[in-house]
């Protein structure tokens, strides 16, 4: 029973929603955009609205509903008929705290004042 | 044999395409399935009224040979084969076509050519194949996307001459449709659906 609770708290951490973007050059067409959408379908709650794709900067934005890895997305771009370039994972990216932007701030006052 | 479509005979993993071209003396259908994002299977059949009430009944399978990736643009060339049953008002038996395309398009321009074998009673015909189309407006993801796209055909057991078409082309999400009328008044529409 123990193991079980654990299992579903385990589970229920692991499944944390994540938004990734995708560079994919040579995506010209809605083909593209239904390529990707069909591709990553099992990894988010709805395709049409989590798979979004900008045919201008050539990125696919995911929000999946389930961890999924570097290679699973190379796996699945390639089988829209495409190439992976570079992956970001936003969620993972470092946030400035309202504090640091504070230090930032007055730090660029300061640095300002001194050249005057 | 005035209209073949030229599109993408291989689309991505598990991706079916139901396509179909009509006009007044012609229409050939035609069902997908890509198993792999280089390789479908497909099933078709034409009719054709000015070539002895010409009609076949194809499967056969299209290979995506080479693509290249650039960041605004993508080329590709495909190679397709396919055989089955023909008849025509003389005869009937075993037919073949064989298919060499390649394409290459940006979100703004779009060109392709292609040259068809068709191998049936002894005979074998080529049929030749040009389009260049531009779009005058970049859509985005969600809203229409036409394109105005110059044809040109040249079927020698058809015509003697080359057939120019010019032609509109729209495409919403997975369907594209497609309207035009070549330079002796045949018209045609193409309807696509990819899913």
């Amino acid at each position: 029973m123990i193991k079980i609770i654990i299992s579903l708290f385990f589970i229920a951490f692991s499944t944390k929603a994540e938004t990734i973007k995708v560079h994919v050059p040579g995506m010209v067409c809605q083909m593209c955009v239904q390529g990707m959408q069909k591709q990553f379908k099992s990894a988010v709650n709805d395709a049409e609205t989590d798979v979004q794709v900008d045919l201008d900067e050539k990125i696919v934005t995911l929000k999946t509903k389930v961890p999924i890895t570097d290679d699973d997305i190379k796996k699945r771009v390639q089988n829209a008929g495409y190439n992976a370039k570079r992956i970001i994972r936003i969620d993972k990216l470092p946030t400035i705290k309202a504090k640091e932007v504070k230090s930032l701030k007055s730090e660029k006052v300061k640095i300002k004042k001194n050249k005057q | 044999m005035p209209t073949l479509l030229l599109a993408h005979p291989v689309i991505y993993k598990d991706g079916w395409v139901y396509w179909g071209s009509f006009g007044p003396d012609m229409n050939t259908q035609r069902v997908s399935y890509t198993l792999h994002p280089k390789f479908s299977l497909e099933a078709n059949t034409s009719w054709y009224q000015n070539n002895d009430e010409y009609r076949d009944y194809m499967l056969g399978a299209n290979y995506l040979v080479k693509r290249w990736l650039n960041g605004d643009s993508q080329g590709n060339i495909y190679a397709s084969y396919h055989a089955g049953y023909f008849k025509d008002l003389d005869t009937d038996g075993f037919a073949q076509h064989l298919m060499l395309m390649g394409d290459w398009e940006s979100r703004s321009l779009y060109t392709a050519g292609s040259v068809m074998s068709f191998l049936y009673n002894d005979k074998e015909e080529f049929k030749y194949s040009y389009r260049f189309g531009f779009a005058p407006f970049v859509a985005g993801m969600n809203t229409i996307q036409n394109w105005l796209i110059l044809k040109l055909d040249y079927f020698e057991a058809q015509n003697k001459k080359i057939l120019v078409t010019p032609m509109m082309r729209f495409f919403y999400k997975n369907v594209l449709w497609e309207m035009g009328a070549n330079t002796q008044g045949d018209y045609f529409l193409t309807l696509m659906i990819h899913y």
